[in-house]
């Protein structure tokens, strides 16, 4: 979804157009034929446009303008860098939270019932079985490649192993049927079964409409 | 004048080229290798360029404040062309480079409020002279009024003022009908120094156009 600046870049883009379709056109004029949400912050950005005018060139630039251009280019390589270097792992919960996103919110995205969204994050269901669409529509959802997707798909499953060997302490998110535990108090968890999407999403709440979609798969 | 905007349409589609590619590489998880990484500084370089040009336009904002926005800018295009749900990069890179710059210009310089983003328009608002004109309105340029009364209507001002943006031409047009600087300015629905400032970088290219030689 484009925020303020890319609804702003395009509805002043739209404007200069305009002005070269059709003639000048006054500024008050074209923003009241904005989207609203936008029209308070277009006026201003657009008389910014016109004062600034179009570039036709790229400048020569000056020995301290060249410095701090260079000093921006290694901060954007680093930048880069970091970026690229093996990232922390992140779970599915993790990464959906980071977004501020409620499981509720995200499987009516990705069409899928809550409680099933639940069990995938839980790693009860094999990271193998889930459908391309299915990883495709939570990458897509929560802006993050595919193979970062199948990364934090993982992480669940790896916790869960871990936990079945007593080697972490997990709290789970209360699960249908299951118990809310916590990692103080001594509880040891019920291993869920890790089972295929197609038998999760048989033994999910899934409507109808979910159950003809995702059965096809 | 396609001549002189070649380059810049090949820059625009030489990064959207970079952008694909970066993006495929994300994609693949490939984003680590080396060309990518070259893409990306290629593409930052394209609009630092565009970034110094507009920041030098408004010189009013200070160089704090600039630098600043190139700090943003650089953070904003790095998330921009790393979100993979910003689409148009790729294809509309073009108008990316020329709006971006500017909005982060325009956002930073509000942090800096005044003197930076108001201290031209008061100044050029100033009352100022027995009068009571503003200073606005006093500004005029004797060189570009006798090159315009020397040069008539010949081919060579025609193409000059076809090669100006529509408004700056339209500001000229007005001006040479005598029409005033707060008349335009309302015609425009921008304030007097904004129109003042049209009327002054349309006179400036048309100097540049007729006398490439002049600086």
């Amino acid at each position: 979804m484009p925020d303020q600046d890319q609804k702003l870049i395009e509805a002043a883009s739209q404007y200069l157009a305009t002005i070269e379709r059709d003639g000048v056109i006054s500024i008050p004029d074209y923003v009241a034929t904005a989207d609203p949400a936008i029209r308070e912050e277009l006026a201003p950005y657009l008389e910014l446009v016109l004062a600034a005018g179009a570039l036709e060139t790229s400048p020569v630039l000056t020995a301290q303008e060249q410095l701090l251009a260079e000093q921006a280019t290694t901060r954007m390589r680093e930048r880069w860098q970091q970026r690229v270097a093996a990232p922390a792992a992140q779970s599915l919960t993790a990464v959906r939270t980071a977004r501020k996103l409620s499981v509720k919110t995200l499987a009516q995205r990705i069409n899928l019932p809550v409680d099933l969204l639940a069990r995938i994050e839980r790693g009860g269901v094999a990271v193998g079985s889930l459908p391309a669409k299915l990883v495709a529509r939570l990458a897509t959802a929560l802006e993050q490649t595919d193979a970062q997707l199948r990364a934090a798909l993982e992480l669940p499953a790896a916790l869960s192993l871990q936990l079945r060997e007593g080697r972490h302490s997990y709290t789970p998110q209360l699960s249908p049927g299951g118990l809310r535990l916590h990692a103080q108090d001594g509880t040891v968890p019920q291993a869920e079964a890790v089972v295929s999407f197609h038998d999760a999403l048989a033994a999910s709440m899934a409507t109808a409409e979910q159950r003809a979609e995702w059965q096809q798969e | 004048m396609d001549g002189a905007r070649s380059p810049y349409v090949q820059m625009v589609q030489d990064c959207e080229a970079a952008i694909i590619r970066i993006r495929a590489a994300i994609r693949a998880g490939t984003a680590d290798s080396p060309p990518t990484g070259d893409d990306l500084i290629f593409i930052q370089r394209a609009v630092q360029g565009r970034f110094i040009g507009f920041a030098r336009r408004l010189r009013w904002i200070s160089d704090q404040a600039v630098e600043e926005a190139r700090q943003a800018m650089d953070d904003r295009l790095f998330d921009d062309i790393w979100s993979l749900t910003f689409p148009s990069l790729e294809t509309g890179f073009g108008s990316y480079l020329q709006h971006m710059p500017l909005r982060m210009l325009q956002n930073t310089a509000r942090n800096y409020r005044s003197p930076d983003v108001s201290l031209l328009i008061e100044h050029l608002d100033d009352t100022v002279g027995e009068d009571g004109m503003q200073r606005y309105e006093l500004i005029e340029d004797d060189d570009a009024q006798a090159a315009f009364a020397a040069i008539g209507d010949n081919e060579e001002f025609a193409e000059a003022l076809a090669s100006l943006s529509t408004v700056e031409r339209q500001v000229i047009a007005w001006r040479l009908q005598t029409i005033d600087n707060t008349a335009i300015a309302r015609r425009l629905g921008v304030s007097p120094p904004t129109a003042t400032r049209l009327y002054q970088r349309g006179v400036q290219l048309l100097r540049q156009r007729l006398n490439p030689t002049e600086e």
